[in-house]
């Protein structure tokens, strides 16, 4: 071999041919339509259908069908249309407080460790306290209305997404780090270019869990504080003895869970496209 | 000053800090009650000089690299570069890491990842970038792999990347730690090939390699001297000029009757280091 440079078309050759680069490969399947897992559920609703028909006669166990009819009268009179846009707005409003906050306060911590010695005391009692036990507080406070709702939903979907943060950015590999700062890149350099990407897969961890947790919160404090919302709906037509509406409504808080994982799924594997955790779920 | 395989390194002898690259009398203990990494490691690489270094497995050899790059601060001991010592990232050197897979960025492509350490640089523009980060990823032969992302590629071309991006960065000293443990040998053969061109290309002003590898081979092919690190806490065993002719070619040099001399000569040394330690009154190994 000559002293010309060559590693070229060995090292080439065994490669995967060098086309349809980026992130399209990893990506996984889209809103992934899984018909095995559809056809099942059908299924089990055939089966409930035929038992609430049959065996199962109590009037507070209403056969799906009902349940759907009363779903579609409820829609057309939009009484639980304007719950659930209720619902979700105060879902988003409170979850996007909480992913800003926590990010930013998270990142803040993970950077330094005087502001990490500070507020550690107080954080870690204010972590383990339900948030619930927080909402006569809360309605103290804020009164009763979006406001309680909204602020119950960040404060309990701050923390995963605080902890992921911090711990993401404090878990990044020392060779990661030690290789900006052999380039020569500074103490800042280092933390927007490598600490802050590198705890993204963390951070994306965080917010998926603080995406259930917001839900489990929003409809909670719409039950207890009975201000609007789906919850307040639910509660409404238990009290009225209006069970097929109260499972619609139970139903459509299940469908908005369904698609809010499917979303952030979805949001995961294209943003930290590189982590093995978001790619690992395939079809749903 | 070269030496013939078989004089004597007398450890410590100073040398001068003039030179491109001047260790001295480094030691390092990570922690406190933790035994010696390194224990007075003096050695001195002269300015277009490719240096190898190789060393038993454990010995310390990334541990120096470190501190030689200015991301490790030494228990005690000086690295000087062009003259002056240093205490961070000197900012003519560039380091291949031994562990390229953290050291490369995942939320990058191979085109950004290689344009890391140019991204901020102001003295140069933004066509001058591309050019240099082309022609690093050509050079180890990863055209059209640009736009991969770097768990998309096998490990010996993610070490490929990892050595693009030092070469972008055209630093004056390369440090390359053990940077073709993971290709196959041909590639191997391939990219030894290419560390030469690129020295060969920048002339006598050009670039002082200084790389750690286990392979001993390696070390007499590519190196202009050869430094032996003992058992740790390691020191310096041996210093060794190979006195191949240049160019260098696989099956010529690899053949050549000085490149097997050597080749016996350091199997020897590395066999025979902790017997020579003893004679020449270093530090007791306790087991
Ligand atoms: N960050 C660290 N903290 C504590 N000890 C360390 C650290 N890095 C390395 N060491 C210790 O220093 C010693 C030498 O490690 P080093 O990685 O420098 O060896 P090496 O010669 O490069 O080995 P190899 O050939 O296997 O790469 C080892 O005993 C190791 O446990
Ligand atoms: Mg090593």
């Amino acid at each position: 071999m000559s002293l010309t440079s060559a590693p070229t078309e060995e090292a080439v050759a065994g490669a995967p041919a060098p086309v349809a680069p980026g992130r399209a490969a990893r990506r996984g399947p889209r809103l992934g339509v899984n018909p095995r897992g559809f056809a099942f559920a059908l299924g089990l609703l055939v089966v409930i259908e035929l038992l609430t028909a049959t065996l199962v006669t109590s009037a507070y166990v209403p056969r799906p069908s009902e349940v759907g009819s009363a779903l579609l009268s409820e829609i057309g009179e939009g009484d639980i249309l304007s719950g659930l846009g209720d619902t979700l707005w105060a879902y988003l409003q409170g979850l996007g407080i909480a992913a800003g906050l926590g990010v930013i306060l998270g990142a803040a911590l993970g950077a330094s460790n005087v502001a990490y010695q500070t507020f550690r005391v107080v954080i870690e009692f204010l972590r383990p306290l339900p948030s619930v036990a927080l909402i006569p507080f809360s309605i103290l406070l804020l009164g009763v209305g979006s406001t309680t709702t909204v602020a119950m939903i960040a404060y309990a979907s701050f923390w995963p997404i605080l902890f992921n943060t911090y711990y993401g950015v404090r878990g990044v590999h020392a060779t990661s780090v030690e290789t900006a700062r052999s380039f020569g890149v500074g103490g800042l350099g280092v933390f927007f270019r490598v600490q802050i990407p590198s705890a993204a897969t963390s951070v994306a961890a965080g917010v998926r869990i603080s995406a259930s947790i917001a839900l489990i919160l929003v409809i909670t404090v719409e039950m207890l504080t009975r201000s609007g919302g789906l919850g307040h709906y639910i509660v409404r037509m238990q009290v009225a003895i209006r069970t097929e509406e109260m499972y619609a409504g139970i139903f459509l808080v299940g469908l908005i869970g369904y698609l809010i994982s499917l979303v952030v799924g979805h949001l995961e594997r294209r943003v930290v496209f590189w982590n093995v955790d978001s790619r690992e779920d395939g079809g749903r | 000053m070269r030496r013939r395989a078989g004089e004597r390194h007398v450890a410590g002898d100073g040398g001068d800090r003039t030179g491109i690259l001047h260790v001295e009398e480094l030691r390092k203990r990570y922690a406190p009650d933790t035994p010696l990494v390194c224990d007075g490691l003096s050695f001195n690489v002269n300015q277009g000089e490719f240096v190898a270094i190789i060393g038993p497995s454990g010995c310390g050899k990334s541990t120096l690299l470190r501190m030689i790059a200015g991301i490790l601060s030494p228990t005690s001991g000086d690295v000087w570069v062009g003259g002056r010592r240093i205490d961070g990232p000197p900012p003519e050197m560039a380091l291949v890491f031994q562990d390229y897979t953290r050291s490369l960025y995942p939320w990058l492509t191979v085109e950004r990842n290689v344009r890391f350490p140019l991204a901020k640089r102001r003295d140069l523009d933004k066509a001058e970038k591309a050019e240099r980060v082309a022609e690093a990823i050509r050079t180890v032969g990863l055209t059209g792999f640009e736009k991969y992302s770097p768990g998309q590629l096998s490990g010996g071309m993610q070490q490929r990347v990892a050595i693009a991006r030092a070469l972008a960065f055209q630093p004056q000293i390369l440090l390359l730690d053990e940077p073709f443990a993971s290709v196959d040998a041909l590639t191997k053969e391939g990219l030894e090939d290419t560390l030469l061109d690129v020295r060969d290309r920048l002339g006598a002003s050009g670039n002082t390699m200084l790389m750690v590898t286990h392979d001993i081979d390696e070390a007499i092919y590519l190196a202009d001297r050869i430094v032996v690190l003992s058992k740790p806490p390691c020191v310096v065993a041996e210093e060794l000029s190979v006195d191949l002719p240049v160019p260098r070619t696989q099956v010529e040099s690899r053949s050549h009757p000085e490149f097997l001399r050597i080749r016996a000569y350091v199997h020897d040394v590395m066999g025979l280091t902790d017997q020579r330690r003893r004679t020449h009154g270093g530090p007791q190994p306790s087991a």
